[in-house]
């Protein structure tokens, strides 16, 4: 419809002037408004045709000069065959960068689909951009359902809207594989002809560089679309680690090569749209989806440069190699540990590939193989008497489906707890403390369940001991979780400096306490129960190593460095090298309360209450001096050093224990008056190095 | 599957355990022998807003406080609109719509306040307060000081007075979010006792990692 057409049809008529008039007999400060429409709603509508607001307007200050691929053919602005090989490379490149991009948080729209040839691949005539294509766009799909499938991303991380864009999906991903195979081939070939002809001219030298470019960029995609393709990792990295192995090896070999030619390939135009540059190559069209994005706030989007696109498929490559790794890990907490460590990257795309790695797609499958892996870490951890095929109980079939029903029960919670690390770093804190209440119940639970076997034992008269089994077990969880939450904070960059003295202190000695005698209690249990499985008259086994011998030394010296760090940040606040907050409006009660707030639900151990930390603090800061509280966080810091110097692996530890001891020796001779102390929380951010 | 009551029928054992202690050595933090005998009152518990109306801020003719030579003004009315909406624009980063301001400033004028250095406006802030889940949160929307006027404390009289007016209608928390890159704001709001609750990701639309502030009141 025109708009003429348009304007007759409603009849349009100019109120600006009547609109004028009536509001200037209005009062100040008076409001008219529509009871439903209320200024809330206004805020939220867009200011109309501003181009701030409006992401409409952006179309309309920049013209598309392409309105699809079949007007740009038509007009011809945009070729579907005898490309130059420099298009080609430029192709290939600018759609990787916008590829990884999406991937990195923008909208389809605004990046992968701005390549018109990825509308309508079939319309393309050249074999190579072609098949490029089509494999982008099923790259791009299975790429979105590995993400939507392990539903670990928010809005933030990841755009999944699809806009009704075709992925190709009529073509089957084998047909796929071999016309990519096809496409390597015949580029190999045309590169070896080509070398076979030159004879030393410059121009034609950098045609056969730029036809071994894209040789190798159709190698790459090959192999990637391979990786993408599989609709189980569970099983593929598990069952199929070789091949997959040799796949990255290719992907990340010939991204070198991709890197050395890139410069050959025609140089991108760099286009403006609102605050957005768009590299450009023929084929693209940044604003041909504006009308697409919805009508709010124009989000500014950076598309990435080649050099960190390049950098992006490395790390992902190199990631999945990891993730070979950890589909052989056994227990839970060897996962766990694994998982808080990869969930650090940036990458929601690898981030879900974790998920579907260590647990198979289906709920059903997904809980049966978590409950395996529960069993196995329980087993690890505590061999429950009741597990050990020698335990002579009777009715022990019984006995072992109360252990399977327990487990049933901590089941799902593990999985979601699983599912937490998919998620980015500030998110996973926040979920954390959402899933404190159930695993906190699973203590009673597990303590119930350690009481009725032992008194089944106690009235079999057996001599084998089942308190502190499963408790224990969930306990050490427990207290994991409490210290990852706290430590994250200091990760997250969440504590003041001003608030480090309590959580340390807490870290010190509620949780890490708690953790060691944890683990001593947990080798007494090992012992005792083997002594008592062994026959009666048989020789009692002479007091072996803790089972937890490093485990148990590293927690102590973390313990001294908690400790050490609790005294000096009081003595900071003390002489005010760490400065208190104004006191008018701040309650060191109130912070403390809501800091540890997420630990109400644990009744092992119980939240400490503010008044039993501040009367120990109190007593510590008025029994001693500044230089003896100096001298005692001096004296931890030369303890946790002496053991991480033990462990290859706690090198950073023990220099920064190192670096502290000196400082805190300085400090307690009373020496040197500080007017400010450095602390920098880049190396390990819940352990400060202290600069002076 | 069968029920944990049934099979513990079987046994024949109650389904409550008696539980057992778990023996833990609380070593101090100071774990030294020969500890000084202090005495150390028990701690009491802190009301420090119970009395909400030491908090109350008396302006003269109920119109402004004066500091330093800069007024602090209670916003009067819609004449007011254009200096905040001036000051504030030029360094957001955030593109906000007139309807933004007015939904604050016409819903709670009283938690809007302006720092006048003569005629000139060379610092605002606007605020909201109302609930979320179990508690009544103030949010502090848009505070800006006038390029040439910082390092004079106006900002920080600004939040003061705005959390003083807060307190007296009864706030539990007081909440903003800033960009992690922000130093100054952070060291303003940290000075005052705020501490950063959250991190959010790629919070603005420019990409930027934000920290919401909390300063808690009970």
């Amino acid at each position: 419809m025109s708009a003429t057409e348009a304007y007759s049809l409603y009849s349009w008529k100019d109120k600006t002037s009547e609109f004028k008039n009536a509001c200037a007999q209005l009062n100040i400060g008076e409001l008219v408004k529509e009871p439903s429409f209320g200024l809330f709603e206004a805020m939220s509508a867009i200011e109309m045709m501003d181009p701030k607001m409006d992401a409409g307007m952006t179309q309309n200050q920049t013209q598309s000069k392409i309105k699809s691929i079949k007007a740009g053919i038509e007009n011809n602005l945009l070729k579907t065959e005898n490309f130059g090989l420099e298009e080609k490379l430029a192709i290939v490149d600018n759609t990787l960068r916008n590829l990884v991009t999406w991937l990195d948080g923008s909208s389809l729209a605004q990046t992968l689909f701005t390549n018109l040839y990825l509308h309508d691949p079939n319309i393309v005539q050249d074999f190579y951009i072609k098949n490029f294509s089509i494999a982008i766009l099923k790259i791009a799909d299975h790429m979105r359902h590995k993400i939507i499938t392990s539903a670990t991303f928010e809005e933030e991380d990841f755009q999944p809207l699809s806009y009704n864009f075709k992925f190709a999906e009529e073509i089957a991903d084998s047909t796929v594989l071999n016309n990519l195979k096809s496409a390597e081939d015949s580029s190999a070939k045309f590169y070896r002809h080509l070398k076979g002809e030159v004879k030393g001219e410059e121009k034609q030298k950098n045609e056969v560089e730029m036809a071994y470019g894209l040789w190798y960029r159709m190698r790459f995609i090959r192999s990637f679309f391979f990786l993408m393709s599989s609709n189980d990792e569970y099983q593929a990295f598990a069952n199929n680690s070789e091949e997959i192995t040799k796949h990255i090896n290719i992907c990340l070999e010939s991204l070198t090569k991709v890197k050395e030619t890139h410069e050959l390939g025609l140089q991108p135009e760099m286009i403006k749209v609102g605050k957005t540059i768009y590299p450009t190559v023929m084929g693209f069209e940044p604003t041909i989806n504006q009308r697409l994005l919805p009508p709010t706030f124009p989000r500014f989007i950076q598309i990435h440069s080649f050099a960190a696109t390049h950098e992006y498929f490395q790390v992902l490559l190199t990631k999945l190699t990891e993730l070979i790794k950890v589909s052989k890990m056994k227990t839970f907490d060897e996962i766990y540990d694994f998982g808080l460590d990869f969930s650090e990257i940036q990458s929601i795309f690898l981030r879900s590939m974790l998920q579907l790695v260590i647990l198979p797609r289906s709920m059903i499958e997904k809980v049966m193989v978590m409950k395996k892996i529960l069993l196995d870490s329980v087993l690890k951890f505590i061999s429950p008497p009741i597990l050990n095929p020698k335990c002579p109980v009777n009715n022990k079939e019984v006995c072992l489906q109360l252990v399977d029903s327990f487990l049933v029960k901590c089941t799902p919670a593990f999985v979601s707890l699983f599912q937490i690390l998919g998620h980015n770093k500030p998110r996973q804190r926040e979920k954390i403390a959402h899933v404190f209440e159930e695993f906190a119940s699973f203590q009673d639970e597990a303590d119930n369940l350690d009481s009725i076997l032992h008194s089944f034992f106690v009235q079999q008269k057996l001599s084998l001991v089942h308190y502190g089994c499963f408790g224990s077990w969930i306990l050490n969880h427990n207290l994991t979780l409490m210290s990852q939450f706290l430590i994250s904070g200091f990760e997250l960059q969440l504590f003041a400096k001003y608030e480090c003295h309590y959580i340390y202190w807490y870290l010190c000695e509620i949780i890490v306490n708690w953790q060691m005698s944890t683990l001593s209690r947990v080798d007494n249990f090992l012992l005792t129960n083997e002594i008592n499985f062994l026959p009666k008259n048989a020789k009692k086994p002479k007091k072996k190593k803790s089972v937890f011998e490093k485990e148990s030394l590293i927690k102590t010296a973390d313990r001294h460095m908690f400790s050490a760090f609790y005294q000096a940040f009081r003595a900071f606040l003390i002489e005010g090298l760490v400065k208190s907050p104004n006191p008018d409006f701040d309650c060191e009660e109130f912070r403390y309360n809501h800091r540890l707030g997420p630990f109400q639900f644990f009744t092992s151990p119980a939240v400490c209450l503010y008044n039993q930390f501040k009367d120990k603090d109190e007593y510590f800061i008025k029994a001693y001096e500044l230089n003896k509280i100096y001298g005692y966080a001096r004296d931890h810091y030369d303890m946790a050093r002496g053991i991480y110097e033990k462990y290859p692996e706690c090198a950073n530890q023990a220099k920064i224990a190192k670096n502290n001891f000196v400082v805190m020796r300085l400090l307690s001779s009373g020496l040197k008056k500080l007017e400010k102390i450095g602390l920098d929380f880049s190396e390990i951010a819940h352990f400060p190095m202290m600069r002076l | 599957m069968e029920s944990n009551a049934n099979l513990l029928e079987k046994l024949s054992l109650s389904g409550h355990g008696h539980g057992h202690g778990h023996s833990h050595g609380h070593g101090q933090c100071c774990d030294h022998e020969h500890e000084p005998d202090v005495h150390i009152e028990p701690y009491t518990s802190s009301n420090k807003f119970a009395d909400r109306s030491k908090f109350k801020v008396e302006f003269i003719n109920d119109q402004f406080v004066e500091l330093d030579g800069i007024r602090y003004v209670k916003y009067k009315d819609e004449t007011q609109m254009p200096l905040i909406i001036d000051l504030i624009t030029r360094d957001l980063s955030e593109p906000y719509s007139v309807y933004t301001y007015r939904y604050f400033i016409h819903n709670w004028p009283h938690l809007c306040f302006l720092a006048m250095d003569n005629e000139e406006c060379v610092g605002a802030i606007v605020c909201k307060l109302d609930r979320y889940k179990e508690s009544l949160r103030g949010y502090i929307a848009m505070l800006a000081v006038h390029e040439k006027c910082r390092r004079k404390k106006i900002g920080s009289n600004l939040v003061t007075l705005a959390i003083k007016a807060m307190i007296e209608h009864d706030a539990d928390e007081v909440v903003l979010e800033t960009e992690i890159t922000n130093k100054s704001a952070l060291n303003l709001y940290e000075n005052l006792g705020f501490v950063r609750d959250k991190r959010l990701y790629r919070y603005y639309l420019n990409g930027v990692e934000a920290f919401r502030l909390k300063l808690w009141l009970n």
